[in-house]
Order: structure tokens, then sequence, then C-alpha cells
């Protein structure tokens, strides 16, 4: 039992090596925007950036109104519409410090985690690896990096969409529905939210696009020589994404909370 | 310049699966090689070997008298940023347009603008017959067209050294006769490029009459 413990702990900081190792060769494979090589990097960034950021908008929208729903209606159940400050540092907790980054890092590793692991497994089986590489271009310069950074500015720019329209919809709703005043909720909010808390959602969406886009990067890349590799490359992309997801998001709440306790 | 100075590939004592003898041979500096391989599978074989997108299990692989063995991932890849190759199916991208495809590594490894970059590949469209379907995604197109873009992507770089693999592979008689005469013409082209010519068709010399033959089914050049 321990022994079988102890190996999954070997295999997990393995894993947790190799992810590292992707995102530090990402920071080191930036071209030089004055050398040639910038131009086709950058359209690849872009155009993740639009896959995910951009066309991820719709959704993240709909599913932040949705929950800031959901919370402002539960809480005005459980404390009534007279307590704005109290709903305010439960928004700020629960959307900006939590929900936010969390939510925002699934949706994207359903929707673009999934695509990119195929992408690039498919990629691989069918050669283009290889004649990329033929062609004198380093695939973690052209591929990953700028996956990786597309990714990771895409889950940043959307949790600050959700946790606005979040707010926006639970006050809204908490308005309409309750008659609590927008005034009053808003004061709540700003009395309670502190720069540490932006801070602290935006370091974890850092991390969550980080290891999110390098895990489905690293998954599709080492797919075989079988097509019934890839969707196994997307589903372990996928898992292995939110499995560091949840990890970090905990790791993180852990150690801002120790550090604001200093 | 002594003959070594004047190689840009020499192979020696590779052992190949299916090929009975070890493989040596050079390609100098403005040569054109034809290897004739006993069957088109093991060409891409040879081909990543050459490009050193594989190390040989056995036997050494010199690129411009390097040790390809002892050459970092960077220099490889400006090596190979000065190789041409043409393979049977294009070996495009297939996430990127015709165009982006034909002018990926103009964009990546020269600093040149976008109308010098339209220039060089109507020029070298035009040659090839190639018309329309620029902006199109490469699924669009023929195997026969893809392999033409690709032929295409590998001359617009005016590399020194162009390696087809399995050049006849795909292509009827009228379209072989252009595909050789315009690799024949690219050839002499730069003072000092090379080009060899990886192939099972051993009929491959009648199109390219000039080239040197290294038979690999017979032992010749071993």
């Amino acid at each position: 039992m321990i022994s079988k413990i102890g190996q999954l702990v070997i295999v997990l900081v393995s894993n947790l090596a190799g992810l590292c190792a992707i995102i530090a060769a990402a920071f080191r494979d930036v071209p030089n925007p004055l050398k040639p090589g910038w131009r086709p990097v950058s359209q690849v960034f872009l155009k993740q950036l639009y896959f995910t950021g951009y066309e991820s908008l719709k959704i993240i929208i709909i599913i932040s109104l949705a929950i800031g729903t959901v919370i402002i209606t539960q809480m005005i159940g459980l404390v009534g519409g007279g307590n704005e400050p109290l709903i305010g540092k439960v928004m700020v907790l629960v959307v900006i410090r939590e929900l936010g980054p969390l939510l925002t890092a699934v949706i994207v590793i359903a929707r673009s985690g999934a695509a990119i692991a195929t992408e690039l497994g498919t990629m691989k089986i069918h050669g283009e690896i290889d004649s990329i590489e033929s062609l004198g271009i380093s695939t973690g310069q052209y591929l990953v990096m700028p996956r990786v950074f597309g990714v990771t500015a895409a889950v940043i720019i959307l949790t600050v969409y959700f946790e606005i329209f979040s707010i926006f919809g639970g006050f809204l709703v908490a308005s309409f529905g309750w008659h609590v005043s927008l005034e009053k909720l808003s004061q709540g909010l700003l009395v309670n939210l502190a720069m540490a808390d932006l801070s602290v959602s935006v370091i974890k969406s850092l991390f969550f696009g980080l290891f999110l886009s390098a895990a489905c990067c690293c998954q599709g890349l080492d797919v075989g020589s079988s097509t019934t590799r890839i969707p196994q490359a997307a589903t372990k992309g996928v898992m292995q994404s939110l499995f560091l997801v949840f990890i970090t998001d905990g790791v993180i709440t852990f150690a801002a909370t120790i550090f604001r306790n200093v | 310049m002594n003959s070594e100075m004047a190689e840009i590939l020499r192979v020696e004592q590779l052992f190949q699966q299916e090929i009975p003898v070890p493989i040596s041979f050079a390609v100098a500096r403005g040569s054109m090689t034809i290897l004739v391989t006993p069957k088109e599978e093991i060409n891409w074989q040879l081909a990543r070997l050459f490009l050193c997108l594989d190390k040989p299990r056995s036997g050494k692989i010199y690129l411009h008298n390097s040790d390809s063995t002892s050459l970092s991932d960077r220099e490889l890849r400006d090596i190979r940023s000065k190789i041409g190759i043409v393979s049977p199916a294009g070996g495009l991208v297939s996430n990127l347009t015709v165009w982006e495809n034909l002018t990926l590594p103009l964009h990546y490894h020269q600093q040149l603008s976008h109308g010098e970059i339209k220039e060089r590949a109507m020029a070298v469209l035009d040659r090839l017959g190639i018309t329309g379907k620029l902006m199109a995604a490469t699924s669009t197109l023929t195997a026969v067209q893809k392999k033409m873009i690709g032929f295409a992507r590998a001359m617009i770089t005016a590399p020194d050294f162009m390696l087809y693999e399995s050049p006849a592979s795909r292509l009827d008689q009228k379209e072989m006769e252009l595909f050789f005469s315009v690799a024949g013409e690219f050839h002499h082209e730069k003072p000092g490029r090379a080009s060899l010519f990886i192939t099972a068709r051993q009929d491959t010399a009648r199109f390219l009459p000039e080239a040197g033959l290294v038979n690999l089914i017979r032992g010749q050049g071993i």
C-alpha cells in the first residue's frame, strides 16, 4: 500500500516536473519581435486567443450570469435582503477569489483543452510535426509556446469577464426580484473588495492557464502512431488539467490565507 | 576548397532494415544524386535520418562536415532551414491555408516584407503552373496539388540542398516530366546547390541524365 502511494507520488511529481519544463521552455522560446519568426508565431498566438478567448465569451457570459443569480438568490434566502455588506463579502469571497478563476478554467479545459490535445495529436499522427521540424522550425516555439500563452491570456481575460457578469447578474436579480438597492449592494461589494482579492484571482488564472495549456499540449504531442490514441490524449489532457487546476486552486488559496494572516 | 569541405551530406556505414549492406555515400556541393532504394516505404526513414529527425542506430551521418549526433537542436534547425524537403504528400500543415503553408518558411526564417514574400511566392507558383485555391484549406487540394505546393514551399527559400523523397510518387507521366524538368532547372540556378532524390523507381535516372546514381539494391556506391 505504502509503495503504491509512493509510486503514485513519484508519477505525479515527474508529470508536474515535465509540465513545469514545458512552461519554462515556453518562456524561453518567446521570439525576438525584431527577428524573423515573430510573425508566424504571433499569428498562432492570436488565433489561439481568438479561439479560446473570443469564441468562449458567449458561454462564459451565460454561465456567469446564471452563477451570479444562483449565489445571490441563495444568499438572500439565507440572510434576507437587508444585509448588503455580508452579500458583498460573500460575492468577493465566492465569485472573485474562488468561482471566477476556477469555473473559467473548467470551461476553457472543456472547450479548448480537449481541442488543443486533439489538434496536436492529429498533427503528430499525420506527420505534420515532423514536417514542421524538417523546415527548421522549432515545434516548441511555433506550436507550444503560442498556445500556452494564448490560452493563459484568454483564461485571465475570461476570468475578469466572468466575475463582472456574475456580480452584475446577481445584482440585477437582487434588484428586480427582491428590490434590494443596487447602490447598497455595490457599496457592500466595494467595501469588502481589496487588491489582495483581485491579485489572488489573477494569480490563480495565470497558473490555471499555464498548467492546463501545458498539460493539453503535452498529451497531444505524446500520442504514438495510432489514431485511437487521439481521443485518449484528449481525455488525458482534460483529466490532467482538471486535476492540476483543483490542486493549484487549493495551494494558492491556502498560501494566500497564510500570507494574509502573517 | 578540398573535397571534404565541398560535401553537404556524408553517410558512413549506415545500417537500415531491408538493405542488406551498410550504406555509405556522399553528396557534394553542386552535385545531383539519385539514391535508389528497394522500397518506397524506407524512403521517409532515410530522409528522416538525413534530416537528423532520427538518430542512426549505427554508422555516421555528417551534415556540412559536422557529425549529426554532435549538433545541438538549434544547430540542426539552422541546417534544416537551408534544406528544401519535398515529400510525396507535400508535408503541409493542415490548420494553415495553402498560402500560409507556402510562405511559412519565408516568414519564419527570413526578414522579408509582405510584398517581397508575395513576389517570391507568386514566381514559384507560376513556374509550377499552380493557380487558384491559395486561400483554401489544404484539405481541399488533391494529392498531386499538395505535393506541388510542398515542392513550391521547398523552392521558395532558395536552399543550398534539395532533398526529394519519393519524387515520382503520385505523379502521372506528364506531371513527372514537369516535376523533374523544374527540379533539374532549379538545381542549376544557385551555384553549389546539391540535390538528392531518394526513390524506389529505377527509371528516375531517365529524367535526370546528369545525376549520379547510388543504387542500394545493387550495392553501388556502398
